[in-house]
């Protein structure tokens, strides 16, 4: 066993330059040629590719920023001795490549395909024409509406019963992977922490969370996840389309519990207004242990088709 | 893109030099989040050891220097490296056996290092892994009492170190605990609320309370206190403890703490001692002991735990030590001095 220092952090999603991305024109497998830049993740930069039969795709590269640099067009090490981080790394997006592929829902991108490249690998997807929610809560005139809120949270939900019952756990649900479409739709990306549903297991060397928007079980290894896990990151999320604040993180309300102190999150629901039902179900899927919240997608569906 | 050389790593390359030849890079040793480590040669062909700030989410490599692509990042990393340098003076004038002294602090290629004589021993990392080497009940409260004394000396300084695991502790061949230094003193803003801030968490968090890796709770001389006597419980038990965030979600589910505590039920050692660990690992802040002092008094044999906390309150009236006097007039003038 390595001891390493317990936290890391990997680099903001806006922090992101695209510096070490593979410039235009780099010709990526047999079948794809970089046109453009669409965005980057803790993992890695997503571009814009043109397939040989002209299509245009998102090519989604392992490239974890922690970890890896460029050497010509390679991917490389930071340091000679994160090797098996970084198999680790390109294993799990092996992985997430395969899941996304056994989707086909409306909210959910299209895609799947993996190409070996580079020293690493890249996923093939269709490419969403729009922005990450992210980018409309900047401020409070570019923030979705109540109704659109509300709505944002239906579909999700629907795509979220379907991933549910295929067993999964999509398990990264933020403002950053659910992208609007023109037609104002949400489509939900980035699989990379997609997981077969059980505890998290004992020996995963790396558990990723997303301050705000993860639950207190995701920071423990062994810990008891479930669906309500993934209804805890959607109603965080929708939380932060309401309030335009990341919500307070899980382990800081989990600790004020511990101690007796009162939550520091305060409940949406509270005041009285023609959306206290809606705001109350949000609370309702926040709530701190995973027992207490609305346990499945259809069951928080089911409140909200109702109001 | 631009790429220099031959490099195929971020590390600097073996016989690079610093601070203008003083240096010279021997070897590349491994790697942390915020750290690449070397052995060099000195001028007068000395080996030491380096420490390079370089932070793996934020910073690259560009010839030798670093490079931060984010503004933002810019600003935030160039404010740790002075904090560090301004903090850490303090180390190059130590001369404490129980802390690995540093030779020398530097700023260079965009960043800081730490040189430092390489320690001789085995980590505590290593040797805890290994069943064939057991430690007795002599050498555990030793190695305790070491670290306590080297706490006292930080603490001293008004500076944590927050990162103390069975990897940045050396044992030499007398079987006495030295504290490695670390740039532990980092600490990342998880503040902003603004940003959508993924963050990797490892295993092995066994060994830190609760706010040292969630900075939302106070810390304190306390929250090394927690790590030095997690490191002390894995050598009493031969496991670490459970992780304080798993105590803390038990106690918020109103479950037990799952903390086994080490009072009487390990007969080798002194339930004194065993209690004064206890209390160390006493999951919330205010209610844990709160100086390495106190923990120094505590622990030993010939001191009474009532007596202690009352002797603690009045510590700066007394006149005449009680047992330990060396200890005693010691923890005085720490306490007249902060
Ligand atoms: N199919 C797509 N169409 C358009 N833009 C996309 C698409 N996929 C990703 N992007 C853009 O790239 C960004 C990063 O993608 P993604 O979230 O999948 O990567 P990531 O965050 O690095 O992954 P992970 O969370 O697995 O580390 C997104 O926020 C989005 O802006
Ligand atoms: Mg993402």
């Amino acid at each position: 066993m390595v001891w390493k220092p317990s936290f890391m952090r990997t680099a903001s999603v806006d922090r992101l330059t695209p510096v070490d991305a593979l410039p235009i024109g780099t010709r990526v497998g047999d079948e794809h040629e970089i046109t453009g830049y669409l965005g980057s993740g803790g993992f890695g930069y997503t571009y814009l590719a043109r397939r040989f039969d002209g299509h245009h795709v998102a090519l989604k590269e392992c490239f974890p920023f922690e970890f890896c640099r460029r050497n010509g067009l390679d991917v490389g090490l930071k340091a000679h001795d994160l090797a098996d981080d970084f198999e680790m790394i390109r294993d799990g997006f092996q992985q997430e490549a395969a899941i996304l592929a056994e989707f086909e829902h409306e909210n959910i991108v299209a895609g799947g395909l993996l190409i070996t490249a580079f020293n690493t690998v890249y996923i093939e997807m269709d490419q969403v024409h729009g922005k990450p929610l992210i980018d409309h809560l900047s401020s409070w005139f570019k923030r979705p509406s109540r109704q659109q809120t509300k709505q944002i949270g239906r579909d999700v939900l629907d795509a979220l019963e379907t991933i549910h019952a295929k067993g999964y756990l999509h398990k990264d649900i933020s403002p950053d992977n659910i992208i609007i479409n023109q037609q104002g739709v949400p489509i939900l990306i980035d699989f990379g922490s997609a997981a077969p549903f059980g505890e998290n297991s004992d020996d995963d060397p790396m558990l990723v969370v997303k301050i705000g928007y993860s639950p207190q079980e995701f920071y423990r290894a062994g810990a008891k996840v479930g669906q309500a896990s993934d209804l805890y990151q959607l109603a965080a999320t929708l939380r932060h389309c309401i309030t335009g604040q990341r919500p307070v993180e899980s382990v800081a309300r989990l600790h004020a519990r511990a101690q007796g102190r009162p939550d520091p999150l305060t409940a949406l629901g509270r005041k009285k207004s023609k959306h206290s039902a809606f705001f109350g179900s949000i609370d309702d899927s926040m709530a701190v242990l995973i027992d207490d919240r609305i346990a499945t997608a259809k069951q928080w569906l089911k409140t909200l088709k109702d109001i | 893109m631009q790429h220099s050389s031959s490099r195929q790593t971020d590390e600097l390359a073996v016989s690079t030099t610093l601070q203008g030849g003083e240096y010279t890079i021997s070897d590349i040793k491994g790697s942390s989040n915020n750290s690449y480590n070397y052995h060099a040669k000195t001028s007068d062909g000395t080996s030491v050891a380096i420490k390079e700030f370089f932070l793996r989410d934020m910073c690259r490599r560009e010839g030798n220097n670093i490079q931060i692509p984010a503004k933002a990042d810019a600003k935030i990393f160039n404010s740790l490296v002075k904090t560090f340098l301004r903090d850490a003076t303090f180390l190059t004038s130590l001369d404490s056996e129980h802390l690995a002294s540093v030779l020398d602090l530097f700023e260079e290629n965009g960043t800081a290092y730490m040189v430092k004589s390489i320690p001789e021993g085995e980590l505590l990392a290593d040797l805890i892994v290994d069943p064939s080497r057991k430690f007795t009940p002599k050498q555990i409260t030793s190695i305790a009492n070491d670290l306590a004394r080297s706490l006292v000396e930080v603490h001293g300084f008004g500076m944590l170190h927050r990162d103390i695991t069975p990897s940045n502790i050396m044992i030499t061949k007398d079987g006495s605990a030295v504290l490695l230094p670390d740039f532990g003193t980092f600490r990342e803003d998880r503040s902003n609320a603004s940003r959508v801030v993924s963050s990797v968490l490892q295993s092995a968090q066994h060994y830190a309370p609760f706010e040292l890796t969630f900075d939302d709770a106070r810390q304190g001389d306390g929250s090394d206190i927690y790590c030095v006597a997690a490191v002390v419980y894995h050598l009493i038990t031969g496991e670490p403890p459970a992780a304080s965030l798993d105590r803390v979600a038990a106690v918020a589910a109103n479950d037990p703490d799952p903390y086994v505590p080490l009072e009487g039920s390990h007969k080798k050692f002194d339930d004194r001692f065993l209690k004064a660990m206890d209390m160390s690992m006493e999951l919330f802040y205010d209610s844990r002991v709160h100086s390495a002092t106190e923990l120094m008094f505590i622990m030993s044999k010939d001191i009474d735990f009532d007596e202690t906390r009352r002797m603690k309150r009045d510590v700066g009236k007394r006149s005449t030590p009680l047992t330990h006097q060396g200890i005693f007039i010691r923890v005085k003038n720490l306490l007249l001095r902060r």
